[in-house]
C-alpha cells in the first residue's frame, strides 16, 4: 500500500505544504478529484484543530500525518503529542444553516462535521502519549489504473 | 492577503489575489470589506477566481463579511475553483450565498438589480 508520512512544525503557515505533498500523493496514486479535494479539505481541517486546540498555538511542536492510499479506500492518521485530545467526543455542530436568520450563521466550529461529512470512518485512540484521529474514505471501484496496482 | 478593489457602477469587486483564504489569510478580508462598506458602498461581489483553497476558518470570516453588509446590501461570490465550490457544498454555504460563474454575471446581476 503506498503510504507516506509528512511532519510540520505545528504553525498554520505550515499547513499549506502539507496539503500539497497529500495532493501530490493522492494524484500519483490517481485519486479522482472528486475524492482528493475532500480529502485534502479534511486533512486541513484536522491538522488546523491540532495546532489551535491540542497546541493551544504553540507553534514549537509537530504534527504528523501518515496517509495510506488502498485500492478501495485512502486512510489519514494525524498525530500529535499534545495534552489528551478527542475532537470525536465534542458536540457536532449541524451545518444545515437556518436560512431565515442569516446572522446566527456560524463563523466557527465547522471542521468537525465537514470531516463527519467526508468521511467513512473516523476514530481517535491515545497511546503512548500520543493522539491520533484517523479518517478514511472509501474509493469508487471503477479506476481501472488504481484497480490494476 | 492582496485584495484587490475594482468597481463596475455602484457595483465594487474585490478580488483575492493570494492562492488561499484560510486560518492565515482570512482575517485581512474581513478588514477589506468592512473599509468598503464604511465607504458607503452596499453591493458586493467576491472574486475567489485565484483562490484554491478555502479552510473553515477562510469560510468563517466569508461569512462574517456577509453578516456586515446585511440585510440593505449585496454580497455574492464569483469564481470559485472546484476545491472552493466543493467546500461551500459540503457546508451548504451553496444555499446561503448567492454564487456566479464570472464576476461579470455577478455584477451583472447587481446591476440589473438595482431598478427593480
Amino acid at each position: 500500500v503506498p503510504s507516506q508520512t509528512f511532519a510540520i512544525a505545528s504553525d498554520v503557515a505550515q499547513v499549506p505544504e502539507l496539503c500539497q505533498g497529500i495532493r501530490a500523493l493522492l494524484s500519483s496514486q490517481r485519486v479522482d478529484d472528486a475524492d482528493a479535494i475532500p480529502i485534502e479539505i479534511c486533512v486541513a481541517e484536522a491538522v488546523n484543530n491540532v495546532i489551535e486546540h491540542g497546541y493551544r498555538g504553540d507553534p514549537n511542536q509537530t504534527v504528523e500525518v501518515v496517509a495510506s492510499v488502498e485500492p478501495r479506500r485512502v486512510v489519514l492518521e494525524v498525530r500529535d503529542h499534545g495534552p489528551v485530545f478527542d475532537p470525536t467526543s465534542r458536540r457536532l455542530s449541524s451545518l444545515e444553516p437556518d436560512l431565515t436568520d442569516i446572522n446566527a450563521l456560524p463563523e466557527r466550529g465547522r471542521g468537525l462535521a465537514i470531516i463527519r461529512e467526508v468521511m467513512n470512518e473516523v476514530s481517535y485512540l491515545r497511546r503512548d502519549d500520543m493522539n491520533t484521529l484517523r479518517m478514511a474514505r472509501d474509493l469508487p471501484p471503477h479506476v481501472e489504473s488504481r484497480d490494476a496496482t | 492577503m492582496q485584495v484587490e478593489e475594482r468597481h463596475a457602477g455602484d457595483v465594487r469587486i474585490l478580488s483575492i489575489a493570494d492562492a488561499r483564504v484560510d486560518a492565515r489569510s482570512a482575517p485581512a478580508l474581513k478588514e477589506s470589506v468592512a473599509a468598503v462598506l464604511s465607504a458607503g458602498t452596499r453591493k458586493i461581489v467576491l472574486d475567489l477566481g485565484r483562490v484554491e483553497f478555502v479552510d473553515s476558518t477562510g469560510l468563517g470570516v466569508i461569512v462574517s463579511c456577509l453578516k456586515q453588509v446585511g440585510r440593505g446590501g449585496e454580497f455574492v461570490i464569483a469564481s470559485c475553483s472546484q476545491s472552493v465550490a466543493t467546500l461551500f457544498r459540503l457546508t451548504r454555504m451553496d444555499k446561503v450565498f448567492r454564487v456566479f460563474a464570472s464576476t461579470d454575471e455577478a455584477v451583472h446581476s447587481l446591476q440589473t438589480a438595482r431598478g427593480e
